[in-house]
């Protein structure tokens, strides 16, 4: 299970450099980037489970703890992969700005209001950002915490592991 | 299986080229230049850089269009009190367009920033030696130039040449309170004390006339000893 933590703390960081990178250029995309980046590094972190030996399934805790551990990673690597993209290395004088409201991001996203949906876009900086960035991780961490582990039945295939509860929603015991 | 590294070699060829293709059409260079600059009228310094790099980095500029994303970058990085980045970038300028003054004219401001003002002289006078080689320009742009190598000769202690520079300045361009500001040093180091105190307030006066510009603090102070001075004499 250690084995599988740290192939998918290594997936993490190398996605959130990737994604950092990528951030810098084009802006940041609310919902779809944490929810392409958690995929991707769900996707390769049980296809690498399916050559690993058998993996038990996880209590609820360890999985919640390892979602946190790779969802801390994936920041640390895209504050880097963000540094990396730009011109001299300043990644947190771009973030500390924009937190205080002194500078803004590009920020792209869809809304829904009334049943109408539209796609918004602008700069973003301050409480607003705070927020989607929040909304964004946390829909990351519900991804990382669900699906890359294998079900009590030992189903390999998130998709369709079997045995989840709403009370415990990894299958294993807690 | 020679077939299939083949094969393998012609995908990664062929998805290399797509995703080029494809960023070469998302960032447009001359585009994002233009926005660039925009973002520094907009005081948007962080998007500036990075629309700047980003044309910089895929926009396959030319010269010119490279020279105003390096120059855009610069000044946002002078706004930032990123000076050496600046410098950086303007050497880049200077390299890249030797006949260019615009390049030499900003890097002679940051290196006035910077208090290095042998390096700025040498900087702004190249600067007028592609621009205005025999002083006779009416060109308004160039007031604030003027002005700086006032100061600049003002801090290397020729106050002759500070003075005819300031009052060049305030020919083309008669508008500016700081010019008068520093005008009014120059007079007090020629012991022109009365001259000094009605530059100093005229340019009090006139940052006044400006809604948008914030209380000058030291100008006040200055102004209220220049008056004490004058009422001592």
């Amino acid at each position: 299970m250690f084995e599988i933590f740290l192939a998918g703390t290594v997936i993490s960081a190398l996605i959130g450099l990737a994604t950092g990178w990528v951030r810098y250029w084009m802006g940041f995309f609310v919902l779809f980037q944490g929810v392409i980046a958690s995929l991707l590094i769900v996707w390769l972190v049980v296809k690498y489970r399916k050559y690993s030996s058998s993996v038990p399934c996880p209590s609820n805790r360890i999985a919640l703890m390892a979602a946190l551990g790779w969802l801390i990673i994936f920041w640390v690597a895209q504050i880097y992969g963000l540094g990396l993209a730009q011109p001299w290395f300043d990644p947190f004088g771009y973030f500390g700005r924009i937190l205080q409201g002194d500078a803004k991001e590009m920020t792209f996203g869809m809304k829904s209001t009334a049943g109408w949906a539209s796609s918004f876009s602008g700069g973003f900086g301050g409480g607003f950002w705070i927020f989607l960035n929040v909304f964004d991780s946390a829909i990351m961490y519900l991804f990382l915490f669900r699906l890359p582990w294998p079900g009590p039945t030992g189903d390999a295939s998130p998709a369709t592991a079997g045995g989840a509860t709403a009370q415990n929603p990894t299958g294993g015991e807690s | 299986m020679r077939l299939r590294v083949i094969q393998r070699f012609v995908f990664l060829a062929v998805a290399a080229g797509v995703i080029w293709g494809a960023v070469s059409w998302m960032f447009q260079g001359a585009n994002d230049v233009q926005t660039a600059w925009a973002a520094i009228e907009a005081r948007e310094y962080d998007q500036s850089i990075r629309l700047a790099t980003r044309g910089i980095r895929f926009g396959r500029l030319g010269t010119e269009d490279l020279s105003s994303a390096l120059e855009c970058r610069a000044t946002a990085s002078l706004r930032m009190g990123e000076l050496s980045h600046a410098i950086e970038d303007l050497d880049r300028i200077v390299a890249l367009r030797p006949d260019y003054a615009g390049g030499y004219f900003l890097r002679g401001e940051v290196r006035l920033r910077e208090n290095n003002y042998e390096q700025a002289l040498t900087d702004l006078n190249q600067g007028f030696k592609i621009a205005d080689p025999d002083g006779k320009s009416r060109n308004r742009f160039l007031a604030k130039r003027y002005a700086q190598r006032g100061v600049a000769k003002l801090a290397q202690k020729d106050v002759d040449g500070a003075m005819a520079d300031f009052n060049h300045s305030l020919e083309l361009n008669p508008d500016v309170p700081d010019t008068y500001y520093f005008r009014s040093f120059a007079f007090e180091r020629q012991k022109l004390l009365p001259q000094a105190l009605a530059d100093m307030e005229t340019a009090v006066k006139m940052h006044d006339r400006n809604v948008f510009s914030l209380p000058q603090g030291d100008w006040l102070y200055r102004l209220e000893q220049l008056r004490e001075r004058a009422r001592q004499q």
